[in-house]
């Protein structure tokens, strides 16, 4: 038998071994694939803001970058796995230069099949995947279309990763002794946890879990950013207390705790390399629920936020300067002043604001006021401690008002606060008035109007301070902000999620030649198939729906303190466990992979 | 009582290689009570034998029957039932998990047969004042040296008071004193509780302790020898038909 026999042959025996690895490798060249023929579908460039074609961009090199991480580490891990194989090699006198020679090979077959394949699918499922993102963006004239850039960028990507990949693997052959190698699948890492570090950390997580609220309500930044980033690492070492703790507890029990002793001893067996895993797969998962769950909520409630934020259909400014529609409209006059509040050890920059007349106001808004009153449009208005100054003295006994009076992006975006007061002298100075349309303006009209404005005022372009503002055209943008938010946030969720599975899968691959010789062991002593099946799953459970749960109760923790200010607390609770669901099943399918895995790998 | 009847085992590393008899054609029968010993040189078939009696091996062809069971129709998980809850087996490497202390290590059986916790703790502590083995209960496998290791195994191997001991080498990790301690211990399990023990050794010294030994040699029955209960004479017995099959030494 030649080399090329062996190699061939090492393959077949292998094949199983390979599917996993394919299929992460087959997944990632279909999201790349696609990623890249959205940035370059003529509809996209065409229509999308280019701020939002930059996140775009900006997102497939997130995934790009990802994918390098994730391939490197499904590959060193996957070597790891076969480590006692290729020490076998070595010890029948294969150089390391052979050894390289077999791996380049089997890198060759799978990076050619799995390229094919992971196309192949992006051409199968683009047309499915477009129509479920023109779902979200709403550019209708978004069709998928096959273009050479995005293949030729696709597989260039792919193709380097797999260099950079086969190079590492190259030298992490290279740097293991043979003895390591032969004895990878021996290293067992007993290790023991402390009780002590576990008890502070729970005190510091609990501490920092209620400072939080706290350091939110009071805006104490640095306080904030260190009850969070506590409350995000201390779980690490409550992990490890939490199975031993959780293991003493079971023993004041025995009927419980013998049910549970081989499952139990074999965790805290290897405390650390099972702590390790669960956090790093908590805080993925956990990354990835926040990062969908926020973006679905501002996705659903985009038409909500859109109506909140523009009062009338149509509105825009006219000045001494700047003339304005032929058109029957509500208005009130105001001026601009940039010194009028000034924000100081507060969250935000300095604004300008625009000033009117109570009895301006009053006409517009039809209703009565008590002066000074400073207006914005937010639900949750909280007054502010910094001084309102206006004409060079501060105002006392301001009322903060919650109001929409005017589209969140009329002039320019300016006008975020309003101060009434009752002051004649303010119309000294530019003055400028808002002009709202009593009836509703479709998209179509508004873009009309736009182009009378040009054309009064003989401009090309509109001043930004003069840009007017329709609530159609606000929402279309708006669905594309969103629509992209939620599109990214899948795609680099789902990332995640998939990163996540496959560290945890292969921990479940490199744990099996010692979860082989612990369930041969039982079997000499009488453990039956079921009762291997069942240890086998209880390890599983743990290891695939602690970090699950853990992260969604952080998670929903997070999510309320963001939220429960806003009226619709429930219904975005409720949005965020829609997400968890689809998490949960995502896992419970990993979950059910590998315990089929390994029940195949110990014969079971 | 334990009838064996035209016991094989043959092994095929792979399909095209040549077939091993590690056992070829073996009957003997072992009387309950009875203190048997299995001798031969290495290769000879020793522990596929003691394996397949306790179940732990399928057999290519041929019967054991334990207590009026055929335990070669039985499936495996039935096996590993009437294993548990029938026989002990002190394993040659002690086979003790890690993960557990030294008290669950020797109470897994009755765990696993989901005994009463009062039940597992009074067995399991008896068993280790009875080894001498008490105060390291608490302590993992990896803490405890090979001799208290080998009665941790032996004492696993009895929690469940099994009618027959099966052990394969349990004296060969131990210093001279361990060996003759463990020896006399199954001595007195065999003369106290009238335990059936198989015993498989390499080491004439404990073999004398038997009550009767057959030799092996590749896979077959080669003589059988019986002590009139004076061991020093049955030690020399020993090394003579050692001397005269060959291959002494495992
Ligand atoms: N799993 C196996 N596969 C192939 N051959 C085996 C296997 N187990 C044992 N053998 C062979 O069977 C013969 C008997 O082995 P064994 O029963 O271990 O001998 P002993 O215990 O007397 O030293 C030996 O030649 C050995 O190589
Ligand atoms: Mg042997």
């Amino acid at each position: 038998m030649n080399f090329q026999g062996i190699m061939k042959k090492n393959m077949l025996f292998h094949a199983r071994k390979y599917i996993s690895i394919y299929i992460v490798y087959a997944l990632i060249v279909t999201l790349l694939f696609l990623f890249a023929s959205l940035l370059y579908n003529e509809a996209i460039i065409q229509t999308l803001k280019p701020s939002y074609y930059q996140n775009l961009q900006l997102a497939l090199g997130m995934v790009v970058a990802f994918s390098v991480l994730f391939i490197t580490y499904a590959a060193v891990s996957f070597l790891k796995y076969r480590g006692q194989e290729l020490g076998t090699y070595i010890t029948l006198g294969m150089t390391s230069k052979q050894v390289i020679r077999l791996l380049s090979f089997e890198q060759l077959m799978i990076t050619g099949i799995s390229l094919a394949t992971g196309l192949l699918a992006g051409i199968v499922f683009g047309k499915l995947f477009y129509l479920g993102f023109q779902q979200f963006i709403r550019i209708p004239e978004l069709t998928f279309q096959l273009n050479t850039a995005s293949f030729s960028i696709t597989i260039a990507i792919f193709l380097s990763i797999m260099m950079v990949t086969f190079f590492l693997s190259a030298l992490y052959i290279k740097r293991l002794a043979l003895v390591q190698l032969i004895r990878a699948k021996t290293l067992k890492d007993a290790t023991k946890g402390s009780y002590l570090l576990g008890f502070i950390s729970i005190l510091l997580f609990v501490g920092s879990l209620w400072v939080v609220p706290y350091a939110m309500e009071n805006r104490h930044e640095t306080l904030l950013k260190i009850a969070i980033a506590l409350t995000l690492l201390t779980p690490y070492f409550m992990i490890g207390a939490g199975l031993l703790v959780m293991k003493r507890i079971m023993k004041i029990f025995p009927l419980f705790y013998q049910r549970l002793m081989l499952t139990l001893s074999n965790v805290t067996h290897r405390l650390r390399a099972f702590q390790t895993t669960l956090y790093l797969v908590m805080i993925m998962l956990g990354g990835s629920i926040v990062f969908i769950g926020l973006a679905y909520v501002l996705y659903a409630s985009t038409e909500e936020m859109n109506d909140a934020s523009n009062p009338a259909s149509y509105m825009y400014v006219t000045s001494k300067d700047w003339q304005g529609l032929d058109e029957q409209s509500e208005t009130f006059d105001f001026v601009v002043d940039n010194y009028a509040r000034q924000i100081q050890g507060e969250w935000g920059k300095p604004l300008d604001i625009i000033v009117v007349s109570k009895t301006q106001y009053e006409n517009y808004m039809h209703e009565k006021i008590t002066t000074p009153a400073l207006i914005r449009n937010d639900k949750e208005l909280k007054p502010f401690k910094t001084p309102i100054k206006w004409n060079g003295t501060v105002l006392k006994d301001v009322q903060h008002l919650s109001r929409a009076v005017t589209n969140s992006s009329l002039f320019g975006y300016n006008i975020q606060e309003i101060l009434v007061v009752d002051d004649p002298s303010i119309y000294q100075g530019d003055i400028f008035t808002v002009h709202k349309l009593g009836h509703k303006v479709s998209k179509a009209e508004a873009l009309a109007y736009e182009e009378k404005l040009k054309s009064i005022n003989k401009v090309d372009q509109i001043p930004s301070q003069y840009e007017p503002a329709s609530k159609e055209l606000e929402l279309e943008s708006d669905f594309q902000r969103t629509g992209l938010a939620l599109f990214i946030a899948s795609f680099i969720g789902l990332l995640f999620v998939l990163a996540s599975g496959i560290v945890l899968f292969y921990k479940v691959l490199s744990d099996l030649p010692a979860q082989k010789e612990y369930m041969q062991s039982l079997e000499r002593i009488g453990l039956r198939r079921r009762e291997k099946k069942q240890l086998i799953r209880n390890e599983l459970r743990i290891l695939f729906f602690t970090p699950f749960f853990l992260s969604v109760m952080l998670v929903s923790y997070y999510f309320y303190l963001f939220f429960h200010r806003f009226p619709n607390t429930w219904d975005y609770m409720q949005k965020l466990g829609l997400v968890v669901i689809v998490f949960f099943v995502i896992q419970f399918i990993f979950y059910s992979y590998s315990r089929v895995r390994c029940e195949w790998e110990t014969n079971l | 009582m334990i009838t064996v009847q035209k016991l094989t085992k043959h092994y095929q590393a792979f399909p095209g290689a040549a077939i091993v008899k590690a056992v070829d054609g073996i009957s003997l029968t072992i009387e309950t009570g009875e203190f048997i010993g299995i001798m031969g040189a290495s290769g000879s078939g020793k522990t596929t034998l003691l394996n397949m009696l306790a179940g732990i091996e399928p057999v290519t062809s041929g019967e054991i029957t334990i207590a009026n069971t055929d335990i070669t129709k039985l499936s495996k998980d039935k096996m590993a039932l009437f294993r548990r809850g029938k026989l002990g087996y002190i394993f040659q490497d002690f086979n003790l998990l890690d993960s557990l202390s030294v008290k669950e290590n020797i109470g897994l059986p009755l765990i696993l047969d989901r005994q009463h916790p009062k039940i597992v703790e009074q067995k399991t502590r008896e068993l280790m004042n009875y080894l001498n083995i008490a105060r390291i209960a608490d302590n993992a496998p990896a803490q405890i040296s090979g001799g208290q290791k080998q009665r941790v195994a032996a004492a696993r191997a009895l929690i469940t008071e099994p009618a027959v001991i099966f052990a394969d080498e349990p004296t060969g990790n131990l210093d001279s004193k361990s060996a003759n301690d463990l020896m006399l211990m199954l001595e007195r399990l065999n003369n106290e509780l009238a335990n059936t023990i198989v015993l498989v050794t390499h080491d004439a010294f404990s073999a004398s302790f038997c009550k009767k030994i057959i030799f092996m040699k590749d896979g077959r029955l080669e003589m059988t020898i019986v002590s009139n209960g004076n061991h020093t004479q049955f030690f020399d017995r020993i090394l003579e038909v050692q001397s005269a099959i060959g291959g002494a030494k495992d």
